[in-house]
């Protein structure tokens, strides 16, 4: 069944998509930032943002003309049915290919850290049924499980970064630009893809209660999305160094391993998988609901449940395609975030440009029928 | 051809599921049989002639209700007598006895014996009737029932009734019916009187502050019970009398101009849609018009409150809910319910907010040890010994040393242990109940450590999860968290502290799928609705201003603005508080 109109409040929006954000930290984003950027990988995730901001005023200028119906209503209505379609396209395997990658890294993740015999396939397998079972749920219920459980994610989350600030070395942030203020600009430029999620709010514009609400719920998700990746990317090159940072596969895991609360407890890493846990699964599950409305919207099928255990399995073998965990992480943060940014930059801009047209066009036309 | 072997398998199989049909359906709907023997020819149905209508053969719910009273009296004991298997239902009385006017009219009452106060009915029905009316007036045949329900009997309610089902209804539900020879309606006296127990003590609600009386099996009384406590003419008292063969009266109970219509509307279209034949309980009514669960299409949690507290109902009332009070049943029913009401005790609010903040966090925390301790324990001995600090590991080890099972097995095999002393607790006579309870928890215990069948480690593990399990106020949702315990202890049993997440998630899932009466059962946290503090945090009074606002009641304010206008600290916070604006107080609502 679709999402019931109009049901879905801004800040519940804003959480998920806040969630859905920031859980990229717990991959190997902090690694690749360190390769690339030493201690300014912030600065670029910050610029990134500004992009990602940008883009979200593009999307919001284009549903401000389609006031009843979200991005892929809208690129089909202005670019025509077929070309519509194929417009979104890209979105759609982006959101796609987004949950099966991180499905594979995050069971890979939970392999290293508690369930070193159990096959990563298992582990993939159960992270992304536990997501189909929640987009067959519904929107609504998506944004409540993101709503309870952000509670509980800040409780980990918090300690994570106040716990590891003792081990932590600031001047290894320093020199503060990194490589240089023209790579940190276009490395951020094509950081803005880490912020892909914020597109959800234009598929699921119909479905949000108030319309002036999205533009601050997407402001909201990408200002704390920036904070989270800021802080562990940050805290990573603070505690392990740039070079160390660019060895370790999971930062945020080693990291909590590094955490020492007391003589009683030991190895409070362990802890933390309820973190990566809810973290995952709400993300995949964003992101694959994503995909569905995608797919229901672009082929007007009411009925969006079916769909879900097609796409769910078909995000499963994507998630096995790369060889390993190295070209999957290398497949995720190098070559689909450069897909990613032309997307996030290049679809809103599209559509603006169209709807800039069209307006044109129509107004045009009515100087022409005018009387006299 | 196929269609001929149809035809032919559709005319073998109709007798047979009409005989089915007959079989399995009983009550007022369909026709039922009164005593003729077996095989013996019934003869024609009976007329709707003024006669003697002896036994009635068929009678349907709707042939009841279309059937009026008639003139004579004779014919309308009789149908009675046929319509209750008179003599042979040795309990129904008839009386036929004369009202002494002059001259004197032949005058019938029906009752249940048994169901009726005989005081009651001897004083202010027979007495002024046969004694009191030999005053030498004459009583007219038109409007001769409703002078001797005007003038002679003193009785404080009496009902006039034309149609033989509501008569039939009221002989049920205890009441005596008086008919007068000549007059074609009867009257009905409410001289219930039947025996119940007296407003006792809250049993499974108790507290240490607070009213301690609780609803009992007696719906009237259970409705004055909540009147006492709301004084207010908007409390709306609808009724309906439901089940073929129970005819219980259920009442859904809400405070007009204040509840949610639609929340009103939703819970009566559910109520009048009930047809079962039996309602022997508020718990059966219960689980048919509560909310479904998602996924599952079956409802496994509970969306609608048990309480047996009047004035937990009526603060619920007071907020905006519904109650609905079943028959004989000692429970209300609240609904829509949300899962943090599960854990909250009316004794949270008669305490000072820290307090009752402290004994709902004790409380919480007793709900995550009934749900996971032996699940975290399992984790760690089998999957995360590293979390453990070495000394505990190792003292841990010493004392599996000797257990020959592994700790599923152990901790299984106490917990069914655990559950069985429980249950036979509450089969065991009351006196010794609970020392059984203990005795056989030590001993049984002590005696299995002993034997080295469970280590004394997992002794303290099954105990703790056991009072836990207790500190949860409502019985439904402690049996549901006893329930899903050992669904975390196999997931934990495969997969540890990931398997605990997974099913963490599931179960959120559901409860995040899951509505009450159209309101989500996570409100007001997910999804997120604000208003005064009260799901884990309970708010000091002076702060608690709004109603719940997922309800959506038609007025949100519970309080005014300043309700401690003498002191300035507290008005201080109240100002600051970011309250929605202030509404003048209301006599009645």
């Amino acid at each position: 069944m679709r999402p019931e109109l109009g049901k879905i409040d801004g800040t519940h929006l804003a959480v998920l998509l806040s969630l859905t954000i920031s859980a990229k930290v717990f991959l190997a984003l902090p690694s690749f930032l360190a390769v690339r950027m030493g201690g300014a990988g912030w600065i670029a995730l910050g610029v990134g943002a500004a992009v990602a901001i940008l883009s979200l005023f593009l999307v919001m200028a284009v549903l401000a003309r389609f006031p009843d119906s979200g991005l892929v209503g809208a690129a089909r209505a202005l670019a025509g049915p077929v070309a519509g379609r194929l417009l979104v396209l890209p979105l759609f395997l982006l959101f796609l290919a987004d949950t099966a990658l991180t499905a594979r890294q995050f069971a890979v993740n939970f392999q290293v850290a508690v369930l070193p015999r159990t096959p990563v396939e298992l582990l993939a397998a159960v992270l992304l049924l536990l997501a189909g079972l929640t987009v067959s749920l519904g929107l609504e219920t998506l944004v409540r499980m993101a709503m309870l459980f952000s509670l509980v994610i800040a409780l980990f989350f918090v300690p994570l970064t106040v716990a590891a600030l003792p081990a932590a070395d600031l001047g290894h942030l320093f020199p503060l630009l990194g490589p240089g203020l023209y790579p940190v600009l276009a490395q951020g430029w094509q950081d803005s893809a880490l912020y892909d999620e914020f597109l959800i709010l234009g598929l699921v514009a119909p479905y949000v209660r108030h319309r002036r609400e999205l533009w601050r719920a997407g402001t909201i998700a990408i200002g704390i999305g920036w904070l989270a990746m800021a802080a562990i990317a940050s805290l990573t090159v603070a505690v392990f160094t740039a070079t160390g940072a660019a060895r370790l596969t999971f930062p945020a895991f080693t990291l909590a391993r590094s955490i020492i609360f007391g003589e009683f407890v030991e190895r409070v890493e362990v802890i933390f998988i309820f973190l990566w846990f809810l973290a995952a699964a709400i993300k995949q599950s964003a992101t694959l609901m994503a995909a569905v409305l995608i797919v229901a919207d672009a082929f007007d099928i009411e009925q969006h449940r079916p769909l879900v255990p097609a796409l769910t399995a078909i995000a499963l073998s994507l998630a096995f395609f790369p060889p390993s965990l190295a070209a999957a992480a290398q497949l995720d943060f190098e070559a689909l975030r450069l897909e990613a940014s032309v997307v996030v930059i290049g679809l809103p801009l599209l559509l603006f440009i169209l709807t800039l047209v069209r307006r044109g066009k129509r107004r045009t036309a009515n100087v022409q029928k005018a009387p006299g | 051809m196929p269609r001929l072997w149809l035809k032919k398998i559709k005319a073998a199989l109709c007798p047979t599921a009409n005989l089915v049909k007959r079989t399995f359906s009983l009550g007022w709907r369909r026709p039922f049989r009164t005593h003729t023997p077996e095989g013996a020819d019934r003869g024609p149905p009976p007329t709707r002639a003024d006669q003697p209508a002896g036994p009635p053969g068929r009678v349907t719910g709707e042939e009841l209700e279309r059937e009026r009273i008639r003139s004579r009296l004779e014919a309308n004991l009789q149908r009675f007598r046929g319509l209750f298997n008179v003599p042979r239902s040795s309990d129904v009385v008839v009386r036929e006895f004369r009202i002494g006017s002059s001259p004197a009219i032949r005058a019938g009452i029906i009752y249940i014996d048994g169901l009726v106060a005989r005081d009651q009915l001897t004083g202010t029905v027979l007495q002024p009737l046969m004694l009191l009316s030999r005053l030498g007036r004459s009583l007219p045949r038109r409007g001769r029932l409703k002078m001797v329900a005007e003038t002679l009997l003193p009785h404080n309610q009496v009902r006039q009734h034309e149609v033989l089902a509501d008569l039939v209804d009221a002989i049920l539900a205890g009441n005596t019916v008086l008919l007068i020879d000549g007059a074609p309606q009867g009257l009905v006296v409410e001289a219930r009187g039947h025996a119940y127990r007296a407003v006792e003590q809250t049993t499974s609600e108790t507290v240490v502050r607070g009213p301690k009386h609780s609803f009992t099996e007696n719906l009237r009384v259970n409705t004055a019970l909540v009147r006492r406590l709301i004084r207010c003419p908007s409390l709306v008292i609808e009724s309906w009398t439901l089940g073929r063969l129970t005819r219980t009266e259920v009442v859904l109970m809400y405070i007009e101009g204040l509840t949610n219509p639609w929340l009103v509307e939703e819970t009566r279209r559910r109520i009048s849609s009930v047809d079962v034949d039996r309602l022997l309980d508020a718990g059966i009514l219960e689980r048919i018009i509560e909310s479904p669960s998602q996924p599952i299409p079956f409802p496994v949690v509970p969306t609608m409150l048990a309480t047996e507290r009047p004035d937990r109902t009526a603060a619920f009332l007071a907020d905006g809910y519904l109650a609905i009070l079943v028959g004989d049943s000692p429970h209300a029913l609240i609904a829509p319910t949300t899962f943090q009401s599960f854990l909250h005790n009316p004794e949270d609010y008669y305490l000072n907010w820290p307090l009752g903040t402290a004994l709902r966090l004790v409380r919480l925390i007793g709900t995550f040890t009934s749900l996971l301790l032996p699940a975290a324990y399992l984790s760690l001995v089998n999957f995360h010994h590293a979390l453990i600090p070495t000394e505990l590991v190792l003292a841990i080890a010493a004392a599996r040393e000797r257990v020959p099972f592994p700790s599923l097995v152990e901790i299984v095999g106490l917990e069914v242990g655990f559950e069985l002393i429980r249950e036979a607790g509450i089969r065991i006579p009351s006196v010794i109940g609970p020392t059984i309870g203990i005795v056989g928890a030590v001993i049984l215990s002590q005696a299995a450590v002993a034997a080295n069948l469970v280590s004394p480690l997992l002794v303290i593990i099954v105990a703790l999860t056991a009072l836990g399990s207790f500190a949860i106020p409502n019985y439904s949702a402690a049996m549901l968290l006893r329930t899903y315990r050992f669904f975390f202890i196999a997931l934990a049993t495969i997969a540890g502290f990931f398997g605990i997440a997974v099913g963490i998630y599931l179960i959120a899932l559901m409860l995040c799928a899951t509505k009450s009466f159209g309101v989500p059962l996570l409100s007001p946290v997910a999804p997120f609705r604000g208003g005064s503090p009260d799901v884990v945090l309970h708010g000091a009074q002076f702060l608690m201003h709004q109603r719940p606002r997922f309800l959506r009641p038609l007025d949100l304010i519970a309080q005014r603005r300043l309700i401690r206008p003498w002191d300035p600290v507290t008005a201080q916070l109240e100002e600051e508080s970011g309250r929605p604006e202030h509404r003048p107080p209301r006599s009645t609502r």
